[in-house]
């Protein structure tokens, strides 16, 4: 990705027709040089070849103006372009290539193929995914060029350029105009009206949204903005929604929020299976650490669970066996469920967790929906995503040193 | 009050959970309503009927003026009669039967304190100070041991029992209802309350006097002979040698020596306490041949015959445990040349070195040459509690205070608690514990 220059272009813009303005120096202008380009005169230090000569739209020695800095932009935007093509022509072949070596047809090579192809024939240790050696189309792995900020005049389209940020700026400037109509629609208000109507609620109701997160926020505005930009964006916002009159400005202040969605873990819960012998029972699968349980569970039975094979002696520590107690007393069924459990890989910790969290889900079926809900709360049918944390160099373990020793 | 009478009568042949819930919600009822009877004068009538039946003593006084009084002696009431339910009144273990499986018995403190505190392990005697009695429960193991005792032909080379199961079941305490068995048939009892005691202490060693190859344990040997006298000095009191024993150039016992000499001789002399075991054990054979006494020999922890002792020879090897003299001696109980007699022991994984704990089989703990060697044995298995025991069980522990937390005496507590500890007995007490 070395060769992908810092400033970043539009590929496709050389195809738009950009020379037909400016003929105009710009003299005053200290931001761009703008070049002035004859046919008798070329433009002093700057290479002509670098220069396209400018179409002439008359006979005359009128001739288009073009600021140095679009010039730049477009060879850039070309070079870009071209590097692309002859990416996508490399790729092509290399897919055939990579389709031939694995013995397929190379016109129906698809990415998973690639995929399977590249696993094979250069296996990776290496734990994080996108370490992993990958062949993909060169417009999804090199990044997307930005559309240019300014005109061929070398003029900013937005005029908050200068600050750097200028999308993040413009939503600033916009609620902080909207916080002064609201104030003084508000001083209007107490001068006019009665008092019942500035009573009247017209404060906006947050329920059931949140703040877009500063990741959310970053995304949609393309630009590089730190955490404290976020929080004064929140704190500028925030003071608009608590003014009295904020309902006035719910569309606006209803783009910076996301609204949150039920609960969807209770959405569809299954309904019970019958085994050969016509007793209900129900199957739940679950995780915890590197283990990973898969139940079966009746509902009506005598307490007696096997894991394993093996009773819950399988299970040496209390606290291990109070996990699988734990959703049992939830829905006040201790002793009278029967539990099969096989579970695989980790340590007793990660095991019993992940027991308990296949018998909460295998129990769904089995309980009312306020019981479900209570389940929901008490944690049950969440995995616990907490891994094991890896050892630090120069670290004894996680996070414990070594011995200070003098020397 | 008389609805407590049959409840205590029909326990004793129908021994049912459910039937007891039932029974005794109706008996606190009736007990209740007997209470607020009490109260109003105008009803005494009524009261003085119902007292007819049959009342304790402490019930009949009637002038109760306080509401204190009145919960203490309701309580009271309660508490004779749950401990019907899960105790039993019967403390002869001669006359225990499948009736009684499940309850507990009090054993009488002297019988506990000289035969059988010994064996058992500390926090279980903990316990037991805690409870301020010592109740045992009749479990059906111990039971099927009286059947074989009660059945058994005397006149054939001795049976050997192994109880065996996991840690904890109660082997021990098993174990410990059997000896107090044959105690109150009055048989002699032989009895190593641990046997991977002797092993894995750091003790004097010495070369046997008798013996060139075999070790002794001057000290091992005489404990248990200072444990043996304390226990059996009456039974043994009409016994006398039946040979000459030289011990050395200037020592010897006499025929026709009374064994409480012979004891007292290896007491004084310890170099030769493990020899005199061995002639103690021959003399009790040969009596025991001639139905002067029977005899009990019983072994906790009898794998440890077979295992290592801790201490080593002058080569650096360990000392096997079929070096030693006690050993030797002990393995001749179980010998066929005499009869009148029965063995029962245990085998117990903390017996073995911490390499051989898998798992608890007589085959396995004994090893091929132990197996050899007590072969026949009839094994019996030392299992967690039953349904009824465990519910038996919890019922002691709450009217002991062992479990004071109002949730764990409740009756989903309950079911937490055995789905914790799964029925095995010591887990229960651990649980229990932090209750």
């Amino acid at each position: 990705m070395a060769h992908i220059p810092s400033v970043q272009f539009l590929r496709s813009f050389s195809r738009k027709p950009v020379f037909k303005y400016n003929t105009w120096l710009k003299k005053n202008c200290f931001h761009s040089s703008v070049v002035r380009a004859t046919a008798q005169m070329p433009p002093t230090g700057v290479n002509p070849k670098h220069v396209e000569k400018a179409p002439r739209t008359t006979k005359s020695a009128k001739v288009e103006k073009i600021s140095r800095a679009m010039q730049a932009y477009i060879n850039k935007a070309k070079e870009h372009d071209k590097m692309i093509q002859e990416q996508t022509a490399e790729f092509e072949i290399g897919k055939r290539h990579l389709a031939n070596i694995m013995g397929q047809d190379p016109d129906n090579f698809t990415q998973e193929d690639i995929d399977r192809a590249i696993q094979y024939l250069l296996p990776s240790s290496l734990f994080h995914v996108r370490a992993r050696p990958l062949m993909k189309h060169p417009l999804e792995i090199i990044p997307k060029r930005k559309v240019p900020q300014f005109g061929s005049d070398g003029k900013p389209h937005h005029f908050l350029f200068y600050t750097m940020k200028p999308n993040y700026y413009e939503i600033m400037y916009k609620a902080a105009w909207k916080l002064e109509e609201l104030k003084k629609a508000e001083d209007h208000l107490h001068q006019t009206a009665s008092e019942d109507v500035l009573n009247k609620e017209n404060r906006m109701d947050l329920k059931g949204s949140e703040w877009i997160s500063y990741k959310a926020l970053k995304e949609n505005l393309q630009e590089k903005i730190n955490e404290q930009d976020y929080a004064r964006l929140v704190l500028l916002l925030q003071r608009i929604v608590d003014h009295p009159l904020s309902k006035l400005e719910q569309k606006f202040i209803m783009q910076y929020r996301k609204e949150l969605k039920p609960m969807s873990i209770l959405s569809d819960i299954p309904k019970p299976k019958l085994d050969e012998e016509g007793k209900e029972y129900q199957v739940g699968e679950g995780k915890r650490k590197t283990a990973v349980a898969k139940v079966k569970l009746w509902s009506s039975g005598s307490g007696k669970i096997s894991i394993n094979g093996e009773d819950i002696s399988y299970f040496k520590d209390r606290i291990h066996r109070e996990q699988l107690l734990f959703p049992l007393q939830v829905v006040k069924k201790v002793g009278e469920v029967d539990i099969e459990a096989k579970v695989q890989g980790g340590g007793p910790t990660g095991q019993s967790g992940a027991i308990r969290l296949a018998m909460s889900q295998a129990l769904l079926s089995f309980v009312d929906k306020d019981t479900q809900d209570k389940m929901r709360i008490a944690g049950l049918l969440t995995r616990d995503p907490r891994r094991r944390e890896r050892k630090k160099t120069g670290q004894e373990g996680a996070r414990r040193k070594y011995t200070w020793r003098k020397r | 009050m008389y609805l407590a009478v049959k409840v205590k009568s029909d326990l004793f042949h129908k021994w049912s959970l459910l039937d007891y819930k039932v029974l005794a919600a109706q008996w606190r009822q009736s007990s209740r309503l007997l209470c607020s009877i009490t109260h109003q004068p105008d009803c005494s009538s009524a009261f003085s009927e119902t007292s007819a039946v049959s009342l304790p003593a402490f019930q009949q006084s009637n002038h109760m003026n306080t509401l204190s009084e009145q919960y203490k002696i309701e309580a009271q009431r309660e508490h004779i009669n749950i401990r019907s339910i899960f105790c039993t009144d019967e403390s002869d273990p001669t006359k225990h039967t499948m009736a009684h499986e499940g309850l507990f018995y009090r054993v009488p403190d002297n019988v506990f304190n000289s035969h059988q505190a010994t064996g058992l392990r500390k926090d279980f005697q903990k316990m037991l100070k805690a409870f301020h009695e010592v109740c045992i429960m009749i479990r059906k193991p111990a039971l099927e041991v009286f059947d074989i005792l009660e059945n058994v032909n005397f006149d054939h080379p001795p049976a050997k029992i192994i109880l065996y199961g996991k840690d904890g079941c109660g082997k021990s305490i098993t174990l410990a209802h059997v000896v107090h068995y044959c105690y109150q048939k009055n048989w002699l009892i032989v009895d190593i309350p641990w046997a991977g005691h002797w092993l894995n202490r750091q003790v004097e060693i010495a070369q046997s006097t008798h013996n060139q190859d075999r070790m002794n344990f001057p000290f091992v040997a005489t404990a248990w002979l200072q444990l043996f006298k304390s226990r059996n000095l009456q039974l043994i009191k009409d016994l006398t040698t039946t040979k000459t024993y030289v011990w050395s150039k200037r020592e010897t016992t006499e025929e026709g020596t009374p064994l409480q000499e012979l004891i007292d001789f290896g007491l004084n002399r310890q170099r030769f306490a493990d020899d005199c075991i061995g002639a103690l054990l021959r003399e009790i054979r040969i009596r025991a041949s001639e139905k002067r006494i029977k005899v009990l020999v019983s072994i906790n922890g009898l794998n440890a015959f077979w295992q290592n002792t801790t201490q080593r020879e002058v080569d650096k090897q360990l000392i096997p445990a079929a070096k030693l003299t006690i050993v030797h001696n002990f393995k001749k109980m179980f010998l066929p040349t005499w009869n009148n007699g029965i063995f029962v022991g245990t085998v117990d994984t903390t017996a073995n070195s911490f390499s051989q704990r898998e798992k608890v089989t007589p085959l396995y703990l004994l090893g091929k040459e132990g197996f050899e060697f007590m072969d026949p044995f009839i094994p019996i298995e030392v299992s967690n509690y039953t349904e009824k025991e465990v519910h038996s069980c919890l019922e002691y522990y709450i009217e002991r205070m062992w479990i004071q937390n109002p949730r764990g005496r409740s009756d989903d507590g309950k079911k937490e608690l055995i789905f914790l500890s799964n029925k095995h007995p010591y887990e229960l007490t651990r649980i229990c514990a932090s209750w």
